[in-house]
């Protein structure tokens, strides 16, 4: 008995990696401005320290348990808080914060679920570069000025 | 000044410019064209046009104007709307330049050291080269007035070589205007570019073309274009002695060692697997007894238990019979070796063999017994025979390796009174010329015509070569022509058996040119074969000159300069301006920090080949040393000679080059380490081609069957090597232009070839930093990099370092950094 063929088709046309490129870059840009006002308790340089209440952003993006800006937004000031050095928070930190997680869920309301796990991952590893490229710059110019 | 001023100067400038990233030519029927950047297209132009005016007779004071102002007829193609053209949309321009444009011009010409009338001469001659094409342009000439009439045919005589489709378009245009002058126009074709074999004929062709009275013109990959005021017919028995005499000199320059290596085959199979190289020069044979005094057969061998039988069953016992039996075996291998030297070298046989019985103090009869032992002679016959040989010799007690050095030096000296009968290389040089038209003046001189064999009918017994579809004579070797000798191939019937003589067949052509390729080292199964055809095919004297240079530069780094060093990707990386280069290639070693050492050991090169600075002199160098002749040679400063003939043939550890005016073959050792996927190795073997563009000015064709003949190819881009489909479909997702698998080094590509060359070599160099902190890939090597984010393989590489920003991790972090955002910027956007 021949069985039917069945063709899996999405309805929306998703956009290419090409056209949200320079989202991507705007919201890598957003989260890795933020950062620069997060201090952690203590320095160390593995990805999970580096990006700090990020990582727990991406992934709590990722797994799909928060929708609602708010609550996100809610979210990652509690992880901040309970990791970095003070638990101030100014309010420039929390402006980027926010419009980053605006321009993260009107990309997630744009794709499907298997091209938004790659693009978090993209964002997730983009934002761990930067972050890492200012931790060598700022150890290369600590080590200048101790020479001079 | 100097047409070598200019080009040098001009190079630079219109790099600068970015005319190395502008389309002057491209080709909607691939076949009919090549695709040209600006850069060369002016260049060409340029040195075509200054040769004519040398023909031409164009007084003295209106070259320079005439060479810059052919740099820039096609100066309004830099426009954006002649760039858009092939892709559609754009729109092709005049000649007449706008306002901004002559200023530009203008500026570009006073660079180049040009002032007054010459300026204006050149900027003239710009704009009357070649017919108008739009009325504007026909108002613009006519305001201008006319230009002295031999300058004009220069002019035009240079943009019509330049732009050559294919060598049917001789006789109209440029046959008419050097006709005026008393010139005859010829060319001579090769059906088939070989590699090495097709190089000896194309120098040994246009030698006697010269001699003929033919001033070369114009160098293609399958040809080249002459024009001459005499011009006798070319006979076959010329072409002949041309291309037997090509080929002694070809083998004459071979260091001995390496002809004896490539001639001997296994001292139990084919004794002597390349006869015609002992024929073809006596060096060979030298070389062939120096090579097989080094080897364990006779050095060091390993008796059987059969001879030490019988030799314990004649009367030694202990020790003493291990001794005489690795004696044994060491005399019969010699005689084996020299058995076969006789039977190729057949005249002076008698004088030979009397000579050797007197070196050795043996009686004729003794000698001739001691040559009828083979490989299957029985243990007992070969001890009966070799013993009383010993005995006679009195080499029985000798100490064993002097008795080997005895019997060697007897042998060679033996050797050396043998000379070759008959005629040297015959059916290939038959086949060479079956493959070979030559052209003059509107007459075809094919001295044979292979056609003969179709009219008459083919017959379906012979052998075809399973690399050009020739008449085969020889069984393919493994060691020559590659893995697949003796595997299925669509020439055999299915299903039989595969071994012995049912193993595919080559004709001597294909075997001669495997058998030159492995005298330069060449190893089908472990080398690639890049051909690089030049840019700047107008001026083999410059393009050579300088390949020539950077060629010996290549060979001479053992860590610097060599494409597969990641100190000169690092180089790389940060910007070669291929112009400097062809200016001085010594400043690419200074920036190596290498230039000493590659300066001294030039010196001891050029000391062990000439021996005495005299022969330097002779060739119109001057140098009170030896390092400062070396620093000249690597200058660029050295005569044009002395470069031809140290650079015709360069080896180094890695690969070996040949080089003539029409093309270079580069054999260099595959890239990559060697379980890495083949789909990484491809890539690499791309960004080594791509690197050969850039550094050498010229295009390079990767093909896929190594050993193969091609026809000649047509550039439509800046390099093209065998792609998997995905990778090419990968390649044109980041943005890179695949015409016919050529890479596009347009600048309208979101990823020009030279770009897409910094992108690959960055992930080399990650690809390189990885393994060395421990954190590669595996086997997916370069795709493994190219494949994830960078962000990514930054994680990997941090943790492998563990404390990355600590000490000497710093640094490393920071440059392992500046690769990745190379590859980023261009690979990743």
């Amino acid at each position: 008995m021949s069985r039917p063929i069945v063709v899996m088709r999405e309805k929306v046309r998703a956009p290419g990696m090409e056209e949200i490129r320079g989202e991507v870059a705007e919201i890598v840009s957003l989260l890795d401005r933020y950062l620069d006002h997060y201090v952690p308790r203590q320095y160390t340089f593995s990805k999970h320290s580096l990006l700090g209440p990020v990582g727990k952003l991406l992934g709590v993006l990722e797994s799909g348990k928060l929708y609602d800006k708010e609550a996100i937004v809610g979210y990652v000031i509690n992880v901040h808080r309970n990791t970095a050095r003070s638990d101030y928070i100014s309010p420039e930190a929390l402006a980027v914060l926010e419009e980053a997680v605006e321009k993260l869920l009107a990309l997630r309301s744009r794709l499907p679920s298997r091209v938004w796990i790659r693009v978090l991952r993209e964002i997730d590893y983009a934002v761990y570069k930067a972050r890492f490229k200012k931790a060598v710059e700022r150890a290369s110019s600590k080590k200048e000025g101790g020479e001079q | 000044m100097v047409p070598e001023e200019l080009l040098y100067r001009a190079l630079d400038l219109l790099w600068r410019r970015g005319w190395h990233r502008k389309i002057a030519k491209y080709a909607q029927a691939p076949h009919t064209a090549r695709w040209q950047p600006l850069l060369y297209h002016a260049i060409n132009s340029a040195l075509a046009a200054h040769k004519a005016a040398q023909l031409l007779h164009v007084p003295e004071d209106q070259l320079a104007p005439l060479f810059a102002g052919m740099l820039i007829h096609d100066y309004t193609k830099t426009r954006q709307g002649f760039q858009e053209l092939p892709s559609g949309g754009g729109e092709a321009p005049g000649k007449t330049l706008s306002p901004g444009e002559e200023a530009e011009a203008r500026r570009l010409l006073e660079e180049l050291g040009l002032s007054g009338e010459e300026l204006e001469l050149a900027l003239k001659v710009a704009l009357l080269n070649e017919s108008p094409g739009k009325p504007v342009d026909l108002v613009r000439q006519f305001s201008v007035g006319p230009l002295p009439e031999r300058l004009r045919d220069a002019a035009v005589l240079g943009d019509l070589l330049a732009s050559l489709k294919g060598y049917w378009e001789l006789p109209g245009r440029i046959g008419e205007i050097l006709g005026r002058y008393g010139y005859r126009l010829a060319y001579h074709r090769v059906s088939q570019v070989r590699g090495v074999v097709t190089q000896i004929v194309h120098r040994a062709v246009a030698r006697l073309m010269e001699e003929k009275g033919f001033t070369p013109l114009l160098y293609l990959a399958d040809g080249i274009v002459y024009a001459g005021k005499e011009g006798a017919a070319v006979s076959e028995e010329e072409l002949r002695r041309a291309v037997e005499e090509g080929l002694r000199g070809f083998l004459d320059s071979m260091e001995p060692e390496a002809l004896g290596q490539a001639a001997f085959g296994n001292i139990v199979q084919t004794v002597i697997r390349a006869p015609e190289l002992l024929k073809a020069s006596p060096r060979a044979v030298e070389g062939l007894w120096g090579y097989v005094g080094g080897q364990r057969f006779i050095r060091d061998p390993s008796p059987s238990d059969r001879v030490m039988e019988a030799v314990e069953a004649a009367g030694f016992s202990g020790p003493g019979a291990e001794d005489v039996a690795a004696k044994v075996v060491s005399v019969k291998n010699i005689s084996i070796v020299f058995k076969e030297v006789l039977r190729i070298l057949e005249e002076g046989r008698e004088e030979a063999l009397s000579g050797l019985a007197e070196a050795l103090g043996v009686s004729r009869e003794r000698l001739e017994q001691l040559l009828t032992v083979g490989n299957t002679t029985s243990a007992e016959k070969l001890v009966s025979i070799i013993l009383p040989f010993l005995r006679e010799t009195g080499l029985l007690h000798e100490d064993h390796d002097k008795l080997v050095d005895r019997l060697l030096r007897a042998v060679e000296e033996a050797s050396r009174r043998l000379r070759a009968g008959g005629e040297l290389f015959r059916d290939e040089i038959s086949l060479i010329l079956g493959e070979l038209y030559i052209w003059v003046d509107g007459r075809s001189i094919v001295p044979r015509r292979p056609e003969a064999v179709y009219e008459k009918g083919k017959d379906d017994r012979v052998k075809v070569c399973f690399l050009c579809g020739a008449p085969a004579s020889y069984g393919a070797i493994a060691s020559l022509t590659g893995d697949g000798a003796e595997s299925f191939h669509n020439l055999r019937a299915g299903g039989e058996h595969t071994g012995g003589q049912n193993r595919a067949w080559i004709c001597p052509l294909c075997r001669l040119e495997a058998m030159l390729r492995n005298l330069l080292g060449y190893d089908t199964n472990r080398y690639d074969v890049y051909y690089v055809l030049p840019a700047i095919a107008m001026a083999p004297g410059y393009a050579g000159r300088y390949w020539a240079v950077l060629v010996h530069a290549l060979s001479s780094g053992e860590g610097g300069f060599s494409l597969h060093s990641p100190r000169f990707w690092e180089r790389y990386l940060e910007g070669i301006n291929p112009a400097e280069v062809a200016r001085n290639p010594l400043r690419l070693h200074e920036a190596l920090g290498d230039a000493e050492a590659a300066v001294s050991r030039l010196a001891e090169r050029l000391k062990a080949r000439y021996g005495d600075l005299a022969v330097l002199r002779d060739f119109g160098l001057e140098a009170s040393d030896w390092r400062e002749a070396a620093e000249k040679v690597l200058r660029g400063e050295a005569p044009p000679e002395l470069l031809e003939e140290l650079s015709a043939v360069v080896s180094g550890s890695d690969y070996a080059a040949v080089l003539s005016g029409n093309y270079m073959v580069v054999m260099a050792i595959a890239p990559g380490a060697r379980d890495e996927a083949e789909a990484s190795k491809m890539l690499r073997r791309l960004n080594r081609a791509l690197m050969l563009y850039t550094l050498f000015h010229a295009f390079v064709y990767v093909p896929g069957e190594k050993m193969s003949p091609f026809p000649e190819p047509r550039p439509l881009g800046a390099a093209k090597v065998p792609l998997k489909a995905d990778l090419a479909a990968m390649l044109r997702a980041r943005g890179v232009v695949l015409r016919d698998g050529w890479v596009g080094f347009e600048e309208t590509a979101r990823l020009p070839a030279d770009e897409l060359s910094k992108a690959l070599t960055a992930a080399e160099l990650v690809v390189y930093e990885l393994s060395r902190a421990r954190a590669g890939y595996g086997n997916s090597g370069l795709l493994g990099v190219l494949s994830r984010p960078p962000g990514m393989i930054l994680a990997r590489y941090a943790s492998a370092l563990g404390a990355p920003l600590a000490g000497r991790n710093r640094e490393r972090s920071r440059v392992f950094l500046r690769y990745l955002d190379v590859l980023e910027e261009r690979w990743w956007m």
